[in-house]
């Protein structure tokens, strides 16, 4: 909104990025005065003009390469590539930049302080509390979701109403973060025992187990970490029971005939035919639910803030970027998450060659 | 697709565990659900089951309200003019991308998809102060134009990551042989690995509309909260005074806010339920 | 091409609409519901009178989207903020208006007390216009239930727990606490200590404490918090022990009085809770059904003395519009809205009563207004990083008392970094 408060006058270099935002979509500077027409236009526009640019794109990148083969097969890949490497280095990379400078500077970013913030994250004993979660998290989250992920793509692949069960699963990625958070408030809601229940989990257990105590999930120490797990693994189920349906579903029946006919047991089916093809989509489920755990954020602090021992990493970041506005510590325990990204890639790199090869 | 015969003890096991799993999943949006039609002091005071007895105390008084919010008709629209937009665009732009690092041969491939995959880890809201700063110097705040860029940037690291694993799964015979017949990559591109991964596209269609539908904070960030451009997200919100008073409506609002992303996913279910490769496997 | 051109000529129309002057004020809040939809009843006769529009936004992450804002360039015109800390932060960190150059001070001087005109000042200047107040510590109770357990209101402390533990004896307990409330989680027990402290030290000490300059772990602060650990410290004396009081939103806490028969008979809590009484018991009446009386007194001389709250009215950006629009935010007729509306209590003294929905909350006002000795929110008085670990202390404390020496040390090292910004 060029309204009241622009600061600076639009740049000369009106960057890659909003040119082609002008070009695709026709910026829109004061939504205050759009009408419907103007809406539809800008929609029809992104929706089916953007793809036929892009394929436009593609055609006209042929020639660009140019005519020999060796040449075209160096600049064809940069090509295809250039749109999303402009998008990521703009909104991805740029950032990641920028804020690794800042994790070496104090709170508003205006003198050097050398290491002393990453010295801060390893010290804290909020800090090390929360990396300590990170680690709970990251173990059993993505453990969680893949076997049960796994089981109900396997299951339900071999019964007539296997459309419904996967639906069922699948909600819960439909729902946003705030409706889980409600949900899962009611489901873990306290009353002292004796009295009438009104959270889901403490009522089903009060009347199925004799003598049960109602917990209060969310607060008691013991039970809390994993009460927030288990609302992820709820949440993300539905995520990889998709994807290894799908790859379960790529396994030719021809092998797994092969081995019924060769007297193989269901069990050994899954372990020695299923299992083994679908590793590799297990492996990049695997992958993504490790680094998405990594910065797992809106359940903690929808839930319980990182009170009484929940605290996580992503939410520690964002209680001193925002809360505390300590840029420098901030911008240091998020250099410290890319950190801990390596190791996943490097793994990964290891599979893409065996992959490729 | 495996049928088993007809095993006793196992199919029992197969039933009841999905049944279980089912219970588990359906249970807590069910008692929200349950909830979103129960007046506001009974929610609280009572478990959600008991309104399955008498006296039946049902009201439709949290979606009137919802429904009858001011700008709630606009937000839905908001809503749509983001999502849409911001889901055509990363799988577009990763669909092509997907096949250069699937199918092209070129130095620094693999160090540069596994920079691709390692952005999966940035956390948004360390992007969103400098970000901000450039679309305030373009001129990008507020719009849309602006969140379509900020979402296909966001969504592209696993869409890439998600299309480039299925598209590298194809059969090479099935390309090879194209390009022995001297079809250039876009012509493959296009005729071949677009249809036959069309599966694959469908899924990550879906979770990336799923992911902006819900979206607040980039929203929130990028477009401002403004009546004529919040997201429905927003809208709903804000139903909750700052003390959180009016949370009852959040729970009708839940409910109508993933309607709209369920029917999309119903509807697309014929996609990619049926399997990626089917048929293509004897070519 | 052509559609190249079309789109060239659809950009040049925006942009060119755009270009045209906007008398818009961007307002950045965190009202939503009924707050949102008053300030908007209260924004529409401004903008039926001058035609000057404002584009409100709220979200309950003030502080991220403010930050991130005013960090990328561009902050709102106005902004609602929900604590003085803030204010302060910004205004020494010179993003604020001072309000002088905005407001007509005479008339500000008239409608508004010198209390709230220290509140929102930093360095001499004014920055901060405080509106929607609340009164704090006051104790709720069924008169009915009172009454037929034949007890009587105490006015000190320590009748107090007598009574308390009278009631305790009978099987029930007095009190019910509920100090949940997601990212705030604990701010209900910050009112308690911070009325229990104010009745021990009175104002002076009170403002020693909030300004960083009392010790966590000096003898004083631990006498208040112990004060405290009387109640939530001893199972019989809080409604479902401290699993219930860390894990029961504040809203909820207050159900148990209207239990039947009740499980407890007293809950401290703001003004506000009125709202969150009726929303669960529709059927109760104000005065009749639900009651308060003024947190008890400690020692003597500090008897009259009140809590309140309020949020914070700041503004970025000062140009003609918004100068109209601040003037008439501070003027009674816009402030009786939000008396009318959402029974928040007006800081605005010339105010009518009549406005106030119901007599308790006209009781409220009364007392904000009369009261001696005023002081606001302690803990939202300090910085955001001491405020959060107070919070988090009495979360940490509630569930259990006996770490209180380590608490307060933990807080008196986040004291020694949290002032200096």
């Amino acid at each position: 909104m060029s309204g009241a408060g622009s600061i600076r006058s639009p740049g000369g270099r009106a960057g890659r990025v909003s040119a082609r935002a002008r070009r695709a979509e026709g910026t829109v500077a004061s939504p205050a005065k759009e009408n419907a027409v103007n809406i539809i236009l800008m929609l029809a526009v992104a929706v089916v003009g953007v793809p036929l640019l892009l394929v436009g794109y593609i055609r006209l990148s042929e020639p660009l390469a140019g005519r020999k083969p060796r040449r075209a097969a160096l600049m064809r890949p940069w090509l295809w590539l250039a749109p999303t490497l402009v998008l990521l280095a703009v909104f991805l990379v740029y950032p990641v930049v920028a804020t690794m400078v800042e994790s070496l500077e104090n709170a508003d970013s205006t003198a050097w302080v050398g290491l002393s913030n990453y010295a801060a994250v390893f010290t804290s004993p909020d800090n090390l509390s929360a990396l300590g979660n990170n680690v709970l998290w990251l173990v059993f989250f993505t453990l969680g979701t893949l076997l049960f992920g796994l089981l109900v793509a396997v299951l339900s692949d071999r019964v007539r109403y296997e459309s419904a069960v996967k639906a069922l699963v699948f909600i819960p990625m439909a729902i946003s973060f705030v409706a889980a958070g409600i949900i899962w408030k009611f489901m873990f809601e306290f009353q002292p025992a004796g009295e009438i229940q009104v959270g889901t989990v403490n009522a089903a257990l009060t009347a199925a187990v004799p003598g049960f105590k109602p917990i209060a999930w969310l607060v008691n120490t013991t039970t809390n970490n994993a009460a927030l797990i288990a609302v992820g693994v709820w949440m993300w189920t539905g995520f990889a029971m998709v994807i290894l349906s799908a790859a379960i579903k790529a396994i030719p029946p021809d092998v797994v005939e092969a081995a019924k006919i060769d007297g193989a047991s269901e069990l050994q089916i899954f372990r020695l035919v299923t299992l083994p093809l679908v590793a590799p989509t297990l492996g990049f489920v695997a992958t993504t639910l490790m680094i998405n755990v990594l910065k797992v954020f809106d359940i903690v602090y929808v839930m319980t803030n990182g009170n009484l021992g929940t605290d996580v990493i992503a939410n520690r970041m964002y209680k001193e970027m925002f809360n505390y506005h300590n840029t420098g510590l901030a911008s240091a325990i998020a250099t410290f998450l890319l950190i801990c990204i390596v190791p996943v890639m490097i793994v990964n790199i290891r599979r893409y060659r065996r992959g490729v090869a | 697709m495996m049928r088993t015969g007809k095993f006793g003890p196992g199919r029992l096991f197969v039933h009841l565990a999905l049944v279980v799993a089912c219970l588990v999943f359906l249970l807590p949006t069910l008692g929200l659900l349950v909830s979103s039609f129960r007046p506001r002091n009974l929610i609280s005071l009572s478990g959600w089951w008991t309104a399955f007895q008498t006296p039946f105390t049902f009201t439709l008084k949290n979606y009137q309200n919802v429904l009858t919010r001011a700008n709630m008709g606009r937000s839905f629209l908001n809503s749509l003019i983001i999502s849409i937009p911001a889901t055509v665009l990363p799988v577009s732009i990763a669909a092509f991308a997907a096949y250069a690092f699937a199918w092209m041969k070129f130095r620094g491939k693999e160090i540069l998809f596994v920079v691709v995959i390692g952005l999966l880890v940035v956390p948004i809201q360390m992007t969103v102060i400098p970000v901000l700063r450039l679309f305030n110097i373009v001129h990008l705040t507020g719009t849309f134009a602006g969140i379509w860029l900020a979402h296909t940037a966001y969504g592209l690291p696993f869409s890439i990551y998600l299309l480039r694993n299925f598209i590298q799964d194809l059969p090479p015979s099935m390309l090879e042989s194209a390009f022995i017949d001297g079809a250039s990559h876009p012509k493959v591109f296009l005729d071949l690995v677009l249809p036959t991964s069309l599966p694959a596209i469908a899924s990550l269609a879906i979770y990336q509309f799923m992911w902006v539908w819900n979206d607040l904070f980039v929203a929130l960030i990028y477009l401002g909260g403004t009546e004529d451009v919040a997201p429905m997200t927003l809208t709903m919100a804000n139903m909750v005074n700052s003390y959180g008073g009016g949370w009852e409506y959040l729970t009708a609002a839940a409910f109508i806010s993933m309607a709209f992303p369920l029917l999309v996913f119903f509807t697309m279910q014929k996609y990619y339920v049926t399997g990626i490769l089917a048929g293509s496997v004897k070519e | 091409m052509k559609r190249l051109l079309v789109l060239f000529v659809l950009a040049a129309m925006v942009l060119g609409t755009a270009m045209a002057a906007d008398t818009t004020i961007k307002i950045l809040g965190t009202w939503g519901g009924q707050e949102a939809d008053t300030f908007a009843a209260m924004t529409d006769a401004f903008t039926a009178k001058t035609g000057i529009k404002i584009d409100f936004e709220a979200t309950r992450d003030l502080d991220a989207v403010l930050t991130t804002r005013i960090q990328a360039g561009n902050p709102p015109d106005i902004a609602i903020l929900p604590n003085p800390g803030s204010l302060y932060e910004l205004a020494r960190a010179g993003r604020l208006v001072d309000l002088s150059k905005v407001l007509d001070m005479k008339a500000f001087d008239k409608n508004y007390s010198q209390g709230w005109k220290d509140l929102g000042t930093v360095n001499g200047k004014l920055y901060g216009l405080f509106v929607k107040a609340a009164i704090k510590g006051l104790i709720w109770y069924d008169p009915k239930n009172i009454k037929a357990a034949g007890i009587t209101l105490p006015t000190t402390w320590d009748e107090m727990m007598a009574t308390s533990k009278q009631i305790a004896a009978t099987g029930v307990t007095p009190w019910s606490i509920g100090i949940e409330s997601g990212a705030a989680s604990g701010w209900v027990a910050t009112d308690w200590l911070e009325n229990i402290f104010l009745r021990l030290y009175g104002p002076d000490k009170y403002r020693d404490w909030y300004e960083g300059r009392l010790s966590w772990t000096s003898p004083e602060m631990k006498k208040a918090w112990q004060y405290f650990g009387e109640i939530v410290g001893d199972p019989t004396m809080a409604y479902g022990g401290s699993q219930y009081i860390n894990s029961t939103n504040f809203g909820n806490a207050v159900a148990p009085l209207f239990q039947n028969p009740p499980k407890a008979y007293f809950h401290m809590q703001a003004s506000f809770i009125q709202s969150f009484i009726t929303d669960q018991f529709p059927s109760l009446k104000p005065g009749v059904d639900f009651d308060f009386f003024g947190f008890p007194a400690i020692d003597p001389k500090y008897s009259k003395a009140v809590e309140g709250g309020a949020d914070i009215v700041a503004v970025f950006k000062s140009n003609p519009a918004v100068k109209a629009f601040m003037e008439y935010f501070a003027s009674a007729e816009a402030q009786s809205y939000f008396a009318a509306g959402t029974g928040a209590l007006a800081t605005n003294k010339n105010v009518s009563l009549v406005f106030y929905p119901d007599p308790l909350t006209k009781r409220a006002a009364a007392l904000l207004n009369k009261s001696e000795i005023v002081v606001f929110d302690a803990s939202d008085m300090m910085p955001s990083e001491m405020n959060a670990a107070f919070w988090k202390a009495t979360v940490d404390f509630v569930n259990n008392p006996a770490n209180l020496d380590s608490i307060l040390a933990g807080l008196d090292k986040v004291r020694a970094t949290a002032y200096k910004k």
